[in-house]
């Protein structure tokens, strides 16, 4: 049997006092493209350099490609089947880009450093130093990559690209997933997650909150409705088959979660008077506010999860909802 | 890791380069003054008999004879600069090795790579060797040409012997900044550790020698190297060299070990 991708297992990291995360404990299986999704401060940085070995957890076990990485040597070993895409990195702005990618290709190889750098492309001869926030993401693609790993994490590796970029980016990781390549990483933004991502850990506060199949996120994301309506209904009127929390923001600016059973709200809708609507997208934060926290009001509990999570049940201010009886 | 090396001694080029061609000036001016100095006749006796005996040992060492010119290399060209200024300088460098990583950012993208942090400790170290080899190859051809030049005559040999025992003293030297680099994240803090401790030990040692202290100065390294006795005398003190050597070699592996269990915070 093949061992999993990356293998947590209570992985916690306190600094000092300070949590940084807490009892992590997920496995990605090879072929994957997992996300690590929450928002700024989360956790999620934590995570990953606990997971490559540059922390060293509290508690808590990582292996990557059946490796140990608390193992000086089979961290080594690992490591040749990695890649890695930093948070936040520098690279030496005296060198050019090309010095770097020598350099990173004596350490480990770069046989798939042409085709990279064609998909890729920076201005490779010039020093790094003028390099443009999205011509050094572009340089971290290309050697994160070049050496063909088996296993490729990385830290919000889209800041800074360019719209185009960001699709050929998507493109090649919907590409390297095909060819078997494991790939995870982090992001704030839903949108990117959902594009490429297979499941997601939901990290917030230092925890893991909910691993998702990517399916049942999209499903819990919905849209947000934002109404202002002359009349001021009670909140029971909108309990609806698609609604999934609602609540008045202000005196008659109602804020809906809606999640199909669109025609259902429409209808109720139209017998008040609507000064002013809002249909959009659920960001993550709304996701968050409505999926991953307690919840002690709200208007149904329907639609709640029922996809394949691997749920964690915890105490504290954290905890999930109880599990759903009526799916 | 010989990838690393040859990586991290590349980048240090220039930077061998620019000292090498400041001391070769050093030693240039400092030869070129001798003959005129020897020649105005004043009685070196005299004048260093009036300082202090502290002042004597630090930039003195064990010289008797500062009137003939392996005297007068001595205590104007070695104790200084290649004892005290070239020691704080390696250590000041090498304190850069992995700080200067962590403080720019670039650690990630090292620590990456299929090499363990000992060897990335070791060969960040080693880099510097060459620029050491290098400053004192060149600066004993130097001061043999400075010295024919002004028409004086040195034991090319000794003079050898001297520079490549200096090779091993600034090895040590460095491996203070190498520790420095270790402890503490920030670049500046770590070279101020370094310079801090290496020109402490240096005065503890010149201000405790021949007194009832002296054994607080024994860890100096300076303590183990006197560049009078090995020139004029010929004298090499073989502990003493080992003293260095060890001291070298513990501090490396300590830094390498504690590298491998830092956290390293992004």
């Amino acid at each position: 049997m093949v061992s999993p991708a990356i293998e947590l297992s209570g992985l916690t990291k306190y600094y000092g006092d300070v949590r940084g995360i807490e009892d992590l404990t997920l496995t990605v299986e090879r072929g994957e493209v997992f996300g690590f999704l929450g928002p700024n401060g989360a956790g999620k940085s934590t995570a990953i350099r606990a997971l490559l070995g540059f922390l060293r957890p509290t508690s808590g076990e990582v292996t990557l490609l059946g490796k140990r990485v608390a193992d000086r040597h089979e961290l080594v070993e690992v490591k040749h089947e990695l890649g890695h895409i930093p948070g936040d990195f520098a690279f030496y702005d005296s060198l050019s880009g090309r010095r770097h990618l020598d350099y990173y290709e004596s350490l480990r190889g770069g046989e798939r450093r042409a085709e990279l750098e064609a998909l890729f492309p920076a201005p490779f001869d010039r020093k790094v130093g003028t390099y443009s926030r999205g011509n050094r993401q572009k340089l971290a693609i290309v050697q994160a990559f070049m050496h063909d790993p088996t296993l490729v994490v990385m830290d919000e590796p889209t800041s800074g690209l360019d719209p185009l970029v960001q699709r050929t980016f998507y493109e090649f990781l919907e590409a390297e997933r095909e060819r078997g390549v494991t790939v995870l990483f982090s992001s704030h933004i839903l949108s990117e997650v959902r594009r490429v991502c297979d499941r997601v850990a939901v990290i917030r506060n230092g925890r893991l909150v909910a691993v998702e199949d990517i399916d049942t996120l999209l499903r819990k994301s919905g849209k947000v409705v934002r109404a202002t309506l002359t009349e001021h209904p009670p909140i029971e009127t909108f309990d609806l088959p698609g609604v999934v929390r609602g609540e008045y923001e202000s005196k008659g600016v109602l804020k809906l979660i809606v999640n199909g059973g669109y025609d259902e709200l429409l209808d109720r809708l139209s017998s008040y008077t609507v000064e002013d609507i809002e249909i959009r997208e659920a960001s993550l934060e709304d996701v968050f506010m409505h999926f991953y926290t307690d919840r002690d009001d709200g208007v149904t509990e329907n639609e709640r999860s029922e996809g394949d999570t691997e749920r964690r049940e915890r105490d504290g201010d954290d905890a999930l909802p109880a599990e759903s009886t009526d799916a | 890791m010989l990838e690393l090396y040859a990586f991290e001694v590349r980048r240090r080029g220039r930077q061998t380069l620019l000292l090498t061609v400041l001391l070769v000036a050093t030693i240039g001016l400092v030869v070129g003054l001798y003959p005129s100095i020897a020649a105005s006749g004043v009685d070196f006796e005299a004048y260093v008999e009036s300082f202090p005996p502290e002042v004597q040992n630090a930039f003195l060492g064990s010289v008797e004879n500062i009137g003939t010119v392996e005297g007068f290399l001595v205590t104007e060209l070695y104790q200084f600069v290649w004892v005290l200024l070239l020691g704080i300088y390696f250590g000041y460098v090498a304190a850069g090795a992995i700080a200067g990583e962590i403080e720019g950012n670039s650690i990630d993208l090292l620590l990456v790579n299929p090499v363990s942090r000992s060897r990335i400790v070791v060969a960040k170290c080693f880099s510097l060797l060459p620029t050491i080899v290098v400053v004192n190859g060149v600066a004993w051809m130097a001061v043999l040409a400075a010295v024919a030049f002004v028409g004086e005559d040195i034991d090319p040999l000794d003079l050898l012997v001297l520079h490549a025992l200096f090779v091993v003293y600034h090895a040590s030297s460095a491996t203070i900044g190498l520790l420095a680099s270790v402890l503490v994240d920030r670049v500046r803090v770590a070279q101020g550790i370094a310079i801090a401790v290496h020109f402490a030990l240096y005065l503890v040692d010149s201000l405790t020698l021949d007194t009832d202290y002296e054994w607080v100065g024994d860890l100096a390294l300076s303590r183990y190297f006197d560049a009078g006795a090995i020139l004029v005398a010929g004298d090499v003190d073989w502990p003493g060299v080992a003293y260095l050597v060890v001291v070298a070699i513990v501090l490396v592996v300590v830094s390498a070990e504690l590298f491998e269990r830092k956290d390293v915070t992004g």
